[in-house]
């Protein structure tokens, strides 16, 4: 079966199984009830005591509901995965389906919240009014470059963590991925010159995490559809109104202030990664030749790569990543979101910042005990990483001022193991008992 | 000492100065379909550019260069008022300073060399045009103590 038909059996199946689980999250209790006068405390009249002492101090609200490990998936269907502007209601399907990666991985109560808005000014307006709920944002699917306008107008104005899976979390699993990459090839991040191929959510994110990680930005040159981006390409005013974070990173970005077609910023570069075109034939065999020796290539676009894995080895590639599973290096953020939420949800932290990405990365990079050219990143399936990447991320939150709760590193990851095998021993029981029915078959 | 050479602008300056020109209709066009910038834009301009240079009595063209090149352009035009005390206006109608150069005080400092020059020659009052929807230009002049004083609305009269 080719890849081709292959989706299309998984697009069936996804509509059939929808159709009969009918929503694929749901709210149980998680406090007894013997009978009804339980609800004297879970309700009224007790719990008038407890929204006293939130109204005194609204952080107890971390601790005496389940704010602490909610999070909403924010999104307008904007740009729903490849699908582009499909609206809210369709984007209910795959945000469901983000919130049970959430559950599962990092055992965190994610809710799916497609909401209906038409400008970005009104997104923030929505998401801020629900912020009370919560204990972290993240934002899904949202069309570039609205989608930067709302998480910085976010993450300025909410003492939560807010984050864009679609900057946020492709760039930390790239630099994990890269982390390793540079070490098996023997390179610095202070000399590595790196391509970012296409510059949508994913690479502007990825240009200012790599500078957290200390990369250098002078070495970074970024392309897009209009070739290499620097100061003097002349969409520069119309970037400066529309696209201010572009237009930043073409003043910052490209030190030798390269002109002209993607083949000149390939000259001589370490490192690609490209975010573009899901079309094998976008990255040239001839600019991969004309990199360094053992180049590092990322081919990320989903299903296919900017070039097919054995075309870039055999132009020369060392080390090839790409965002599919049945590749080597598969780069995905799913290694990275719930691990992250575990982290800041765990410290109450007040935000997440690019330090706080870092951690995280080299967390991820870490867990590969003996990184080699076919693995440099660890799998979703790897479900250890998970607790040990949160309590990085969480102990961070702490060191950065942000966190609400303290604890030692390792007491971060007892506690984030609990959560995470306390949660999912619930839904084996509930999958055992039949409360949870198993596939209806194809 | 400033790293920035500011002088008048002469008719060898026309090639540079026609390029940031045409970034500014450009950007100009990104506020208001009325200002589509025309396909022929560089022979008349050409041409009323250099008679804007050799009239130093109606037009006070100032650049902007360092180590050789040209990187910021501010065109003020003197009008006679007929109707109105002071006589003399200078008008700021075209100000542009290439990206990379941008946020360096550059601006401040052509205004500031410009205003020293209208003084010299008893102007009074200076007024600058740009695209209502242009936030960043509205911005950067409120800043200096500029204030609205005229309104251009536009209608279309066809469909």
């Amino acid at each position: 079966m080719d890849e081709l038909e292959r989706t299309k059996l998984f697009g069936k199946l996804a509509v059939k199984y929808s159709g009969f689980y009918k929503g694929k999250m749901r709210i149980l209790p998680k406090v007894p009830i013997v009978d009804m006068t339980d609800f004297s405390y879970w309700y009224t009249p007790g719990i008038a005591e407890v929204s006293k002492v939130i109204q005194k101090d609204h952080d107890q609200s971390f601790h005496l509901t389940g704010r602490w490990n909610t999070v909403a998936i924010i999104t307008d269907g904007s740009r729903t995965l490849g699908l582009g502007n499909t609206g809210p209601e369709a984007a209910l399907a795959v945000m469901e389906g983000k919130a049970l990666l959430f559950n599962f991985l990092g055992g965190v109560n994610a809710v799916p919240i497609p909401i209906n808005v038409s400008t970005r000014e009104e997104f923030v307006q929505v998401s801020r009014a629900i912020s009370p709920s919560l204990g972290g944002i993240n934002l899904e699917d949202i069309e570039s470059p609205k989608c930067f306008y709302i998480l910085r107008e976010l993450q300025k104005s909410l003492d939560i963590p807010v984050w864009h899976d679609d900057q946020l979390g492709t760039a930390s699993a790239i630099l994990a991925g890269l982390l390793n990459s540079i070490k098996l090839t023997g390179r610095n991040k202070t000399d590595s010159r790196i391509i970012l191929f296409g510059s949508g959510a994913a690479n502007i994110a990825s240009a200012y995490l790599l500078e957290a990680a200390g990369f250098r930005m002078s070495n970074i040159t970024m392309v897009d559809s209009k070739g290499i981006l620097e100061p003097e390409r002349d969409d520069m005013d119309k970037l400066m109104i529309k696209h201010p974070w572009k237009y930043e990173l073409a003043m910052k970005t490209n030190g030798d202030r390269l002109k002209g077609d993607p083949s000149k910023a390939f000259k001589g570069a370490d490192i690609v990664i490209s975010a573009s075109k899901s079309d094998p034939t976008t990255l040239k065999p001839a600019w991969i030749r004309s990199m360094s020796s053992d180049p590092i290539v990322f081919a990320l676009a989903n299903p296919d790569p900017e070039i097919w894995p054995d075309k870039a080895k055999e132009a020369g590639a060392h080390i090839v990543a790409t965002g599919r599973s049945d590749f080597p290096n598969q780069i995905n953020n799913s290694i990275v979101f719930p691990a992250i939420f575990r982290g800041v949800l765990d410290s109450r932290s007040r935000g997440v910042n690019f330090n706080i990405m870092v951690k995280a990365s080299e967390a991820i990079a870490n867990y590969v005990k003996d990184p080699t050219e076919e693995h440099i990143i660890p799998k979703m399936s790897d479900y250890d990483l998970f607790p040990i990447v949160a309590a990085e991320v969480a102990y961070e939150s702490v060191r950065s001022g942000l966190a609400r709760k303290t604890n030692s590193r390792e007491g971060f990851r007892k506690e984030a193991e609990q959560i995470i095998s306390e949660n999912r021993k619930s839904y084996e029981i509930l999958f055992k008992n039949g409360l949870i029915k198993k596939l209806p078959g194809e | 000492m400033s790293e920035y050479d500011i002088r008048w602008a002469e008719e060898k300056d026309i090639e540079s100065i026609m390029d940031m020109l045409h970034r500014l209709k450009v950007l100009n066009s990104e506020f208001d379909r009325h200002f589509s910038v025309r396909d022929d834009f560089s022979s008349e301009v050409k041409k009323y550019l250099k008679e804007c240079i050799n009239n130093r009595e109606d037009f006070l063209i100032l650049i902007a260069e360092i180590e050789d090149k040209i990187v910021s352009l501010l065109k003020i035009d003197i009008r006679h008022r007929i109707y109105y005390e002071p006589k003399l206006e200078a008008r700021i109608t075209e100000f542009y300073i290439m990206p990379e150069y941008r946020r360096r005080s550059l601006g401040t400092m052509l205004i500031n060399e410009a205003i020293r020059s209208l003084k010299q020659r008893g102007i009074k009052i200076l007024t600058t045009e740009f695209p209502t929807l242009n936030l960043i230009a509205s911005s950067f002049f409120k800043d200096k103590g500029f204030r609205d004083m005229i309104s251009i609305l536009v209608k279309d009269l066809e469909e």
